[in-house]
């Protein structure tokens, strides 16, 4: 078994967006994250599937630094990442982003070239950076005459490649994808996705990856984790999560995905309408946060929020519908004076 | 065109430092050659290029190229006074014999000199406040910062340049400093703006956590987005200061005669219209024809430098 | 599906150039189109091949420098658009075809209530003539509101777009569209900014709609899984040009065209597989665009003809026809022609 390289445990994160009344002022807060714990293991694929307002690009931007946790730890390779404020240098080297707008992520009135020798020159300062560049626009397979250019006379998909090759630059060991590919055409994706492979092995890079798109993540990643409003809903083997989804919400995405072939529509849990709009953040139905568009729910959804357990060896789902551990049954008991159902 | 590529590809880090050097050299030159052509696709952006372009020439060379350039130094010769234009005089003289074209060519320099100093003083304090004020936003720099710029705004301009101009000895070098005192502050609002923005874009983020300076990210990843407006807005501006340069000269608090500011040589001609017209008229439009060529160079700058889409 | 009347549209060998720095773009390239009334059309390219500038000449809505249509025809009902004067235009756009685009909160102008923005539809399509009272035309606001299953619709009128959700901005664009009974609707990926549980409700919701009413659909979309569900026929765009053109069920199970099969091998499947290399090269510039078939220098069947000329279309069976000269009776014979690097 691979050592982690990366320990989320309990991880919380909440904003607050604003105040309620003139004299109180109670905090709105969001809860963007709230009690998470997962690990990505040295040299694989850990995938995060979500729609808007799971919070999955939150736990991005907090793991690489761009947020600090309300809290919850992270650690890697054993190091908590926020013990002292300011994240050290050379943990900031270890672990890069690439965000999914390829738009917004290059300074548009920069060159390749500029771009690329920002972080070889914070990390390697004494170098020679050009030389460098051109082996990193080498290894993604990007011509050299792009040195000189601007982000708008690329591609998508080249953007994208330069946001890759940015990322390369301080020889990382895990990078974070935040919808690497979401923005770009289904027949560059395959370019994008098969160059972070190569990499992967090349460099024995850790991934977290990222996206919605759950057809890719089949193909990609190693283990799959699916997040809603703040929580993660399951965690299983790619295989196991597809074949065999155990969440009400995950068989509720799965049997929305437009596939292209029988043998594909074959595979999809049968299909559950969804109804109504994703609540926000700001307003988490009591309970389990799932249980308003949940075919399953039972008066227990309404009042207690379910415990993650296991249902098989590394599946785990939070959801009533698995034998909750006794606290939280007592709970419910508590709540509304009610037996448990099933004892 | 994509065999080319193909080709490039192997040869990457074999690349000698010459041929990266010439790689370099051809996409400046590409680089130029399209902002030429976002340039001159308004004729009258090139009309106003052209326009100050001449203004700069003829402000330098002046000396050569006035006919009476010793008219600008204390002179009289009333027997020539107030002659209407004429081949000897393109514009006539005034009222003390003066030839009014070689006075208004001078009088390019003050003008310019004007517009020069102060957009050097103001830009570089108002554009660095305003990007510290930005990405400092809401802590007490930014509070700071933007409520000392919002003092300074309330007072309406021209009063607060009358007023400091009159406490200080009347010349244009005070009235320069008069002007700049009033004028710093809608650089920083500008660039505040923008940088408010800007700071929360991904590329900055990258720069961020990848562990760049806080000078770094100020300066070469904010700025240079910011550098369309203020460009622009420094065209606008030559232009604004001139006028009212022209302004304080006209209240006898810039420029003093005999020297031949424009803003002064319309006040001294102004009791003299309409009978000997030529006296105010000539520098007045003048000073239309700087501010003209200003503005219509800085529609041009906007076109040129507006970052490109998709 | 194709009625025995005619199209409703027909796009006859359009061309579309743009002038730029450097010269021409050549954009799009002698494009062949028809939609029949009733009928749900899909429109598949990347991005880049032309698919929205096609629809925007539809309604004219190219910005005219620097864009110049040289040559061809696009006829709505009977009449030649490209020809048509401002006031025959003005009667087209949004009572005969109608358009949602990509981003609905884009689309919707912030600083404006939905009502204030839907109430002046309404009275373009009641035309000059009929002169509404306040609350009659609050009325039939309201009525596409709820047609597009939002509650509360009369609460609605007076709230702003930054008020609602993606979805629920994506279906009032919906419904501003279809409250004026247009005859033709042009979508342009009308739910990709959108997550996959509420794309899939809009577009649903879209589909229930038009079937309803009748109206014909042209569905321009990159992601093949969204045609398959929505469309009757589709058409395959490379470059600005069409490639291939079927019914959506005989596309899906017999793709011919070497740029549709790479589309939908560069997809990734459910059922896992790994991901495809998807297409190698990239769209080719329009300013110097390939001799003969554009897509030539990133098709794995090139033959030496197709860098010389440009296929025609080959009708495989009647209703699915291919630009591509491996379908083209002479083709052994082409094959046999060395292939010139």
């Amino acid at each position: 078994m691979t050592e982690p390289i990366l320990i989320v445990n309990d991880l919380k994160k909440h904003f607050v967006i604003g105040h309620r009344g003139l004299i109180k002022r109670e905090p709105i807060t969001v809860k963007a994250i709230d009690g998470i714990n997962f690990d990505v293991r040295e040299g694989e694929t850990f995938g995060l599937v979500g729609e808007s307002g799971s919070g999955k690009s939150t736990v991005a931007y907090i793991a690489v630094g761009m947020y600090q946790p309300t809290s919850g730890t992270i650690q890697f390779r054993g190091q908590d990442l926020f013990s002292n404020g300011q994240r050290p240098h050379a943990l900031k080297k270890e672990i890069q982003i690439v965000y999914q707008d390829p738009g917004s992520s290059l300074n548009p009135r920069r060159t390749i070239q500029q771009i690329l020798e920002l972080p070889l020159r914070i990390h390697q300062p004494h170098k020679d950076h050009i030389r460098e560049i051109l082996h990193l626009l080498e290894m993604v397979e990007l011509p050299p005459d792009y040195m000189y250019k601007y982000p708008h006379m690329l591609s998508g998909g080249e953007k994208q490649i330069v946001a890759i090759a940015r990322a390369l630059a301080t020889d990382p060991s895990l990078i974070i994808l935040d919808e690497p590919t979401s923005a770009l055409d289904v027949s560059v994706q395959g370019k994008v996705i098969n160059l972070l492979i190569r990499l992967q092995r090349e460099f024995n890079l850790s991934y977290l990856f990222i996206t919605h798109d759950l057809s890719l993540m089949r193909n990609v990643a190693s283990r799959v984790a699916i997040m809603y409003l703040g929580k993660i809903a399951e965690v299983a083997e790619t295989a196991e999560f597809f074949e065999n989804p155990q969440h009400p919400y995950t068989q509720m995405l799965l049997s929305s995905i437009p596939v292209l072939s029988e043998e594909e529509e074959a595979i999809k849990p049968a299909k559950i309408v969804s109804t109504g709009e994703i609540p926000s953040p700001v307003n988490i139905p009591p309970g389990c946060s799932f249980h308003q568009r949940c075919a399953h729910v039972m008066d227990i959804c309404r009042h207690v929020d379910p415990a993650m357990v296991q249902s098989d060896s590394g599946h785990l789902a939070r959801c009533h519908l698995f034998e909750q551990p006794p606290d939280v049954a007592n709970q419910y008991q508590k709540e509304t004076a009610t037996p448990v159902p099933g004892g | 065109m994509t065999q080319q590529l193909q080709l490039r590809q192997d040869i990457a880090s074999t690349m000698t430092a010459g041929q990266i050097k010439q790689l370099r050299r051809e996409t400046r030159r590409e680089n130029l050659g399209r902002a030429w052509y976002k340039f001159s696709r308004n004729p009258l952006s090139i009309i106003g290029a052209a326009t100050v372009l001449t203004i700069i020439l003829v402000a330098v060379f002046a000396p050569f190229i006035a006919p009476y350039p010793e008219h600008v130094k204390p002179f009289t010769d009333f027997a020539n006074a107030s002659q209407p234009p004429s081949p000897a005089h393109f514009f006539g003289t005034d009222e003390i014999g003066r030839d009014i074209f070689s006075r208004v060519l001078f009088g390019f320099r003050f003008s310019l000199l004007m517009g020069l100093v102060v957009l050097t003083l103001v830009v570089p304090v108002g554009v660095l406040l305003g990007l510290i004020a930005g990405y400092f936003q809401s802590t007490w720099v930014d509070t700071v910062i933007m409520r000392t710029t919002d003092i300074f705004l309330a007072v309406p301009p021209l009063i607060l340049a009358m007023a400091i101009a009159s406490v200080l000895e009347p010349n244009l070098f005070n009235a320069m400093i008069a002007v700049s005192l009033m004028w710093w502050p809608w650089y920083t609002r500008l660039v505040y703006g923008l940088a408010r923005t800007l700071r929360n874009e991904y590329f900055v983020s990258s720069a961020e956590v990848t562990g760049a300076s806080t000078a770094h990210i100020l300066f070469k990843e904010i700025l240079p987005n910011c550098v369309s407006p203020i460009f622009t807005k420094m065209s606008l501006d030559m232009g604004w200061v001139i006028i009212i340069g022209s302004m304080l000269s006209f209240v006898g608090l810039g420029v003093q005669p005999p020297r031949p500011g424009l803003g002064t040589m319309v006040a001294s001609g102004a009791k003299y219209v309409p009978d000997q017209w030529w006296i105010a008229v000539f520098p007045a439009l003048a000073i239309v024809v700087v501010v003209l060529g200003f503005n219509l160079l800085g529609d041009g700058l906007r076109d040129l430098l507006a970052a490109e889409g998709v | 599906m194709s009625s025995t009347n005619g199209p409703l549209l027909e796009i006859k060998d359009l061309q579309v150039h743009f002038k730029v720095y450097g010269g021409l773009l050549k954009v799009i390239d002698g494009v062949d189109f028809k939609v029949y009334p009733g009928e749900k059309v899909g429109l598949v390219g990347e991005t880049g091949c032309g698919k929205t500038t096609t629809m925007k000449s539809i309604l004219r809505i190219l910005p005219m420098p620097p864009a110049r249509v040289p040559q061809g025809e696009i006829i709505f009902k009977g009449d030649n658009i490209l020809k048509m004067r401002e006031s025959g235009l003005h009667r087209l756009r949004g009572k005969g075809i109608s358009m949602i685009f990509q981003d609905p909160t884009a689309a919707l102008n912030p600083v404006f209530t939905i009502g204030q923005q839907l109430i002046p539809i309404i009275q373009h399509a009641a035309g000059d003539n009929e002169r509404l009272s306040r609350r009659d035309i609050r009325e039939r606001a309201i009525k596409p509101l709820r047609e597009v299953g939002l509650a509360d619709a009369e609460r609605l009128l007076d709230a702003y777009p930054v008020q609602l959700s993606g979805g629920m901005r994506q279906r009032v664009c919906i419904g501003m569209a279809l409250s004026t009974d247009p005859e033709l609707l042009i979508a342009d990926e009308p739910g990709t900014s959108l997550d996959v549980t509420i794309q899939d409700q809009v577009l649903r919701l879209l589909r229930d709609l038009v079937e309803q009413k009748g109206t014909s659909v042209i569905l321009i979309t990159h992601t093949l899984g969204v045609v398959r569900e929505m469309t009757d026929r589709v058409y395959v765009m490379y470059a600005g040009n069409m490639v291939e053109v079927a019914p959506t069920r005989k596309l899906f199970a017999n793709p011919m065209h070497p740029y549709t099969q790479g589309l939908m091998a560069a997809v990734p499947k459910l059922t896992g597989g790994g991901v495809a290399a998807g297409i190698p090269g990239r769209l080719p510039q329009y300013l110097d665009p390939p001799q003969g078939c554009r897509f030539h220098p990133r098709c794995p069947h090139v033959m030496a003809i197709c860098r010389r000329q440009k296929p025609a279309y080959y009708h495989v069976e009647p209703d699915h026809q291919v630009a591509c000269f491996l379908y083209d009776e002479q083709v052994e014979i082409y094959r046999q022609e060395a292939v010139a690097p």
